[in-house]
């Protein structure tokens, strides 16, 4: 994984230095909340509604174990002793003090770490595939220029102050698990039959109020050109962008507005009046970045050892860990281990300082001490030897991280809600809970299969629900927490947007509302291969309807 | 009202033209971008400096020639949230070449001052108080960029 040198240090060392600065005039009364805001915003520091928020970047969900170490850490000494991993592939702490926000940064500089840019009018964290580097899907390693987009987006001088925030996500693989239709930018890395990389670019897809599957705006734009190109969309969207509403303010709605063929055309023309030269990345800093995601030092191991098929045949918990956790990875002998942070009834996406340390100490043993987060809000240790799967599994049991859910009904997306959020409706957190609760039983998870619930508590979408096989909605209507039910959206390269089957449900009668939708498609599926999804796009919303008014 | 520029607070000499008023030929004025379109001939006789004022919804590349005649550009930022102006900028410095002086003039905020200078700006017209420590504090502590821009100080990757 990436590894800071002498700049990227002193960068993140003086930019810790001009928040300390920044915070000690707003605590001094100098700098008053209105001009705080935004400054404070683009160091990731929300205020929430019961204390500030930091959120700290993981780019692309990257994690060393002595970057977890310290997140640990932080989450003993300056919260309550846990953190919440986000839809972003970051983590946030929801109780620090004002005053500690600026020692909390430097020991992030510590381990190569920061907040910047993790919220505010700018380009926010660059996310991608978890599995990036290892899926046996992948055709290209979209990593390296990831980071190169994390070096180029970091304070901005052009672009700190854009109508709105602004979403890239980039991946390399076929199957979409970064969700790059539903960015401002979506990249997708290919490589050429010369062996040249490239990147097909989709512009104005986004989640929200007005949600948006991604425009392809350009076919394989080539690796010097990558930089200028975004260059070109960003200069577009910071001087057309509307900002006379901040929920038309996403680039989704410009180009909607504009058209995507004209919004292209703009495009271009500003792209081919730069100076590219200036904008593209230095000599030798592409091959200097590529030179850190080499692939690890992958021993000879052999595939589906005999120690690793008797230990799933002999116990149970562990097959259906593997079955539902375990995923394949390029190298023979080698698996990809994902730890679920959705245990039953649990908080999804949270972790404990104690779970961070174990999952660090993990990861050192088994997986090169790297560690991934996914935008799913679970974990991934991305480069376990099959062998070694039953001890790693021992391991996380007696931790609470061995939940065998991973893309099952319990594996929920959910934002924090009004439990915490100061924009939500509705609380997200206790309806998950209930429906973890209903489908806790293992084998109806299993013969479930696989079914992406997202929950949201307002109609910012952070819990992604337009994006989930089923949707759930948390709104207030004259005081009372009600929750509207969408099917059939998608995340992945089928990206659809869920279409809304009806009135909404008490927060009491929800879980009871999935259990019906669950048993209705069980009942419609042809084989027990085919999944829900593809049984709500063969038959559509009527059946489901049925099932859930027909009595009322 | 003073200034800053490069740095120092400065007296400033130059006047806003509105539509009706009478300058002596011989100041230094600032046109509003309109007014230079519908009233260039009332300046043929004008002997002072002439500075272009262009509101931020305009596409500064369409008046390359006035921009390239001009003593100095003057872009607005009405709030500080608004950072239109500074991709007017860099069109104007790195596109259209302009190498005079480049003003910023409204809700300015200190902690803008690296950016807006990496931008292209040279010059800071703020609506509000000026505190010259926290100015020249918050415009040093970062000498690193990942970026290259105009006119660059920062340390950048070579």
């Amino acid at each position: 994984m990436y590894v800071y040198d002498d700049f990227d240090e002193k960068f993140v060392r003086e930019r810790a230095a001009q928040f300390r600065d920044q915070v000690e005039r707003r605590l001094s009364g100098k700098l008053s909340e209105a001009h705080f805001r935004p400054l404070r915003l683009m160091n990731g520091v929300y205020l929430q509604l019961h204390a500030y928020m930091l959120r700290v970047a993981v780019p692309y969900g990257t994690l060393s174990s002595s970057q977890m170490r310290q997140l640990a850490m932080i989450a003993t000494k300056y919260d309550k002793g846990y953190g919440h991993f986000t839809t972003r592939q970051n983590i946030q702490f929801n109780w620090p003090k004002l005053k500690d926000l600026p020692d909390i940064l430097d020991d992030l500089a510590d381990v190569g770490m920061h907040a910047i840019q993790t919220s505010g009018n700018c380009i926010r964290n660059v996310t991608s595939d978890q599995w990036a580097g290892v899926a046996a899907d992948e055709a290209t390693d979209p990593r390296p220029y990831a980071e190169l987009m994390r070096q180029w987006s970091s304070l901005h001088p052009e672009f700190s102050y854009l109508p709105r925030k602004f979403k890239i996500a980039i991946t390399g693989a076929s199957s979409d698990r970064a969700a790059i239709a539903f960015h401002d930018i979506g990249l997708q890395v290919l490589k050429n039959d010369a062996g040249e990389i490239g990147f097909d670019v989709y512009v104005g897809g986004g989640l929200g109020r007005t949600p948006m599957v991604g425009k392809k705006i350009r076919d394989f734009i080539s690796l010097d050109d990558l930089l200028p190109y975004l260059v070109a969309i960003l200069r577009a969207y910071n001087l057309e962008g509307r900002r006379d509403n901040k929920y038309k303010a996403r680039i989704k709605i410009l180009v909607h507005e504009t058209g995507v063929d004209e919004f292209k055309a703009k495009v271009e023309k500003i792209f081919d009046g730069l100076e590219k030269d200036k904008l593209t990345a230095p000599a030798g800093e592409i091959e200097r970045i590529q030179g850190f995601f080499t692939l690890p030092d992958y021993q000879a191991a052999e595939a589906n050892p005999e120690t690793f098929t008797k230990a799933r045949s002999e116990n149970a918990a562990f097959d259906s860990w593997v079955k539902r956790n375990v995923a394949a990875h390029k190298q023979a002998g080698y698996a990809i281990a994902n730890i679920s942070l959705k245990p039953i009834a649990g908080i999804p996406g949270d972790a404990t300082d104690e779970q961070m340390n174990l999952v660090a100490d993990l990861a050192e043993k088994y997986s090169f001490g790297e560690i991934r987060v996914s935008h799913e809000q679970n974990l991934v240790l991305a480069h376990v030897k099959e062998e070694d799967l039953f001890e790693l599994w021992q391991a996380l049991v007696p931790a609470g991280l061995a939940t065998a859910n991973i893309g099952a009904i319990t594996d929920m997306i959910t934002c924090p809600g009004l439990d915490y959020c100061a924009l939500a409706t509705a609380r997200s957190i206790p309806v998950a809970q209930k429906i973890s609760e209903k489908f806790a039983d293992q084998k109806r998870q299993e013969d479930i299969g696989d079914l992406k619930v997202k929950i949201s508590g307002c109609i910012n979408a952070c819990g992604h629900h337009h994006a989930g096989h089923i949707g759930i909605l948390g709104l207030n209507k004259k005081g009372e927490e009600y929750y509207q039910i969408t099917l059939g959206g998608s995340g992945d390269e089928s990206a659809a947007v869920g279409e809304i089957i009806g009135p909404g449900f008490s927060g009491d009668d929800v879980a009871g509302a999935i259990d019906t939708l669950v048993n209705r498609y069980v009942e419609l599926r042809d084989e027990a291969s085919e999944t829900f999804l593809q049984v709500v796009k063969r038959v559509g919303l009527e059946p489901f309807k049925e099932a859930l008014y027909a009595d009322h | 009202m003073p200034i800053i520029k490069d740095g120092a607070l400065i007296e400033d000499n130059w006047t806003l033209l509105d539509e009706e008023a009478d300058v002596p030929s011989s100041a230094d004025i600032i046109i509003p971008l309109n007014v230079m379109l519908e009233k260039a001939e009332r300046l043929s006789n004008h002997s002072g400096r002439i500075a272009l004022l262009i509101s931020n919804d305009i596409a500064v590349e369409d008046h390359a020639d006035l921009v390239a005649k001009a003593d100095m550009v003057v872009l607005e930022l009405p709030a500080f949230t608004d950072g239109r102006a500074y991709s007017q900028a860099r069109v104007i410095r790195e596109e259209l070449g302009f190498d005079k002086e480049l003003r910023v003039k409204g809700d300015v905020l200190v902690d803008q001052a690296a950016y807006l200078q990496r931008c292209g700006f040279d010059s800071f017209d703020f609506d509000g108080e000026f505190d010259a420590e926290t100015w020249k504090k918050s415009s040093e502590i970062m000498t690193t960029g990942y970026q290259r821009t105009y006119k660059d100080e920062l340390e950048t990757r070579s």
